[in-house]
């Protein structure tokens, strides 16, 4: 599947439920809890849309879903929300079966329409932006001694203007690092307390750096434009920032002040009609809901303070983290193993060819695995190991090449291990099966151990002709990547490890052909695939948990 | 006067007005000094007010030349606030002028008098 989609469907999907929570609870109890506890919430929402990775947590509102739906999976909703943890693993797709060429299709198909879709939302704000700019450049300086008296009262590091121009109805504010508040010229200068309103009320903008925000809110807005719950969600978000704003602003001037505050709003909204004709039904709706608000605005109790506390850890632990995949449960695990190959069958996990970077597989020796350092491969009573699999203590691998027994922990009811057995013919016969028919038969595998390390490395390589058996791990790996050469990537003779950018390779991964190179010494994931656009191959780096989705998502 | 400026593009005509005809680069000076408005900002509004027919350019040096007196601008605001602000009577912006003090009925026919004897 293509990682990019999944991820963002994911990220929207989630998003879309926390967002319907915080509508809720905002539909519920907006007069009775503090505003800002809304804007903390739709930080949270906003964070969760944009950031592809989350927590997991046993809180979380999906391991209750995950949980309930295990019984009848549905690969995409549930299990994606389990993200196991790296451990040096490592998984490529034998056997594994490959989608139908025509999702891969539709799937470009869907990426060419949400990037349109992006640039398009994007131009839309960064140009409406600019004209607005442009326009309030051309604002006039105030010579009003009222206002220069206040903003001497108030030094803040940023230095901030007050300027007037007759292009405008509403008072505003514009700038990050120099904020500047703009005031209609038309505004009653003379008006000391209503001057007074305006201009707290902005700075209190500037002070909580609500521009920032808001161009963080329209980023996730435009990437996540397809989803109608995330405009709701900018919509509300613009709202109760205004909100939090008028409460702050009352909060310091007193409650006596609400009605004259709200008069005053009023006054600036009855001009202000006609200036964005598309949503003027909805800010009619608005400027209700916020005279209410502020006429409603109550002291901050120590009760309101707590629900409010609870609701944002509540609702941000239970939406903005993952379910758990939980490690301490076998049978959790075998589930999640079962999911990954939904296709396969359940007692068979021979898809999977896996080595644990942290795996101790000393506590298989005394059961009779043992590794054979002259030809640098595990044994079981003296034939060479073709397949192993243990899939409560995380540990299994295969050597097709050299390999000609296929042997699986025995564990007891209690999941202890008790020792290895010989898996049966019929067995063996399904796993000759499968490899040949996974088109891997002409790639020789190999296991090789860097020597004096306990780590083993499964490299399943195109045209490795030399096989490490007598040559050892390190001239086997200087062929292993040779193919991708092209790309960038050199292999540099003296210590013997491939490098990428003068960083040792720590991973490579082509998801095209089940090819994985893996190094213990590497810094460095990297991954190759077609560029969706052009259909070029493209080599490039990823983060450890995006090699860890990729490993994952081959399956 | 059909065309409208605004405050802002009156501030390009003033410097026009006071300087004679210049170049945008020197009335991009003024007001830097003046308002503290950029190079883009200045040419903008010059740009605007090419369009709207208030200033001429001419070559080199982007010469700026006002095809608008200031007479007629100072009128043609005038006239705007009686309308808007005075709803079309002379005499009540004459009321405010002479300082917010209510005028008496005889006061008021005099000053009916010097506008009608002006027009």
């Amino acid at each position: 599947m293509n990682l990019l989609q999944m991820n963002l469907l994911q990220m929207s999907f989630s998003g879309a439920a926390f967002i319907t929570a915080v509508v809720t609870i905002r539909a519920v109890a907006i007069n009775k809890l503090p505003k800002k506890t809304f804007l903390v919430l739709w930080e949270l929402v906003i964070l969760r849309l944009l950031i592809p990775f989350s927590i997991p947590s046993m809180f979380s509102i999906y391991t209750l879903v995950t949980h309930s739906i295990f019984s009848t999976i549905l690969p995409g909703t549930g299990t994606d929300y389990n993200i196991p943890t790296m451990q040096g693993l490592f998984v490529t797709t034998q056997g594994a079966e490959q989608p139908p060429t025509d999702i891969s299709s539709s799937v470009s198909m869907w990426f060419i329409v949400w990037c349109a879709g992006v640039i398009l939302i994007a131009l839309f704000f960064v140009i409406s932006y600019l004209r607005c700019l442009i326009e309030f450049r051309t604002a006039l300086p105030v010579h009003n001694l009222y206002v220069e008296k206040w903003l001497a009262e108030r030094p803040l590091k940023r230095p901030i203007l007050v300027r007037q121009s007759d292009r405008i109805t509403a008072p505003l504010t514009y700038g990050i690092f120099r904020p500047v508040i703009l005031m209609p010229k038309k505004i009653d200068w003379n008006n000391g307390k209503q001057l007074l309103y305006v201009l707290s009320h902005e700075y209190v903008h500037i002070y909580r750096y609500d521009t920032v925000t808001k161009l963080i809110a329209t980023l996730a807005l435009c990437i996540h434009w397809f989803n109608p719950f995330v405009w709701v969600m900018y919509i509300l978000f613009n709202r109760d920032i205004e909100l939090a704003c008028d409460e702050s602003v009352i909060r310091q001037f007193g409650e006596k002040s609400k009605s004259a505050y709200s008069l005053m709003l009023i006054n600036m909204e009855a001009t202000k009609s006609g200036l964005l004709p598309f949503c003027n039904n909805f800010s009619k709706n608005a400027i209700e809901e916020r005279i209410t608000a502020i006429m409603k605005t109550k002291k901050i109790t120590i009760f309101s303070l707590v629900l409010a506390s609870l609701i944002v850890v509540g609702v941000g632990t239970a939406f903005t983290t993952s379910a758990q995949a939980n490690n301490n449960n076998p049978t959790s695990e075998e589930q999640e193993y079962k999911t990954i190959n939904a296709s396969e069958n359940a007692s068979d996990h021979n898809a999977i060819e896996t080595s644990g970077g942290n795996v101790d597989y000393g506590i298989y020796e005394e059961y009779g695995l043992i590794y054979d350092k002259n030809s640098k491969c595990y044994t079981y009573k003296g034939n060479v190991v073709r397949f192993f699999n243990d899939p409560v203590g995380g540990a299994s691998f295969t050597n097709f090449f050299t390999g000609t027994v296929d042997i699986e922990a025995e564990r007891d009811t209690n999941d202890k291990l008790i020792g290895i057995r010989e898996c049966t013919k019929e067995i063996y016969d399904r796993h000759t099966e499968k490899y040949e028919n996974s088109g891997l038969k002409s790639m020789p595998a190999s296991t090789s151990i860097e020597s004096g390390d306990e780590k083993v490395n499964v490299d399943i390589i195109q045209n490795y002709e030399s096989y490490g058996v007598e040559s050892g791990a390190k001239t086997g790996n200087m062929n292993t990547l040779q193919d991708y050469e092209s790309y960038g990537i050199a292999y540099h003779p003296e210590d013997g490890h491939w490098y990428y950018n003068d960083q040792i390779i720590g991973m490579f991964i082509d998801s095209e052909k089940p090819i994985i190179y893996f190094d213990d010494s590497g810094s460095i994931y990297l991954s190759i695939a077609e560029n969706s656009e052009n259909g070029v191959m493209e080599i490039k780096e990823i983060s450890e948990a995006e090699a860890q989705k990729l490993l994952r998502d081959n399956n | 006067m059909d065309i409208k400026l605004f405050d802002s593009e009156l501030k390009v005509m003033c410097v026009l007005w006071s300087e004679g005809d210049t170049t945008a680069k020197h009335i991009s000076d003024v007001l830097k000094n003046e308002i503290g408005w950029n190079m883009n900002t200045t040419y903008t509004l010059i740009k605007r007010c090419i369009k709207k027919g208030a200033i001429e350019r001419s070559e080199p040096n982007f010469m700026c030349h006002a095809l608008i007196p200031k007479e007629e601008v100072q009128e043609a605001e005038t006239n705007e606030l009686i309308d808007k602000i005075y709803d079309g009577s002379v005499d009540k912006l004459f009321a405010a002028l002479l300082g917010r003090k209510k005028l008496s009925a005889e006061q008021i026919q005099k000053l009916k008098q010097i506008v009608e004897d002006l027009e």
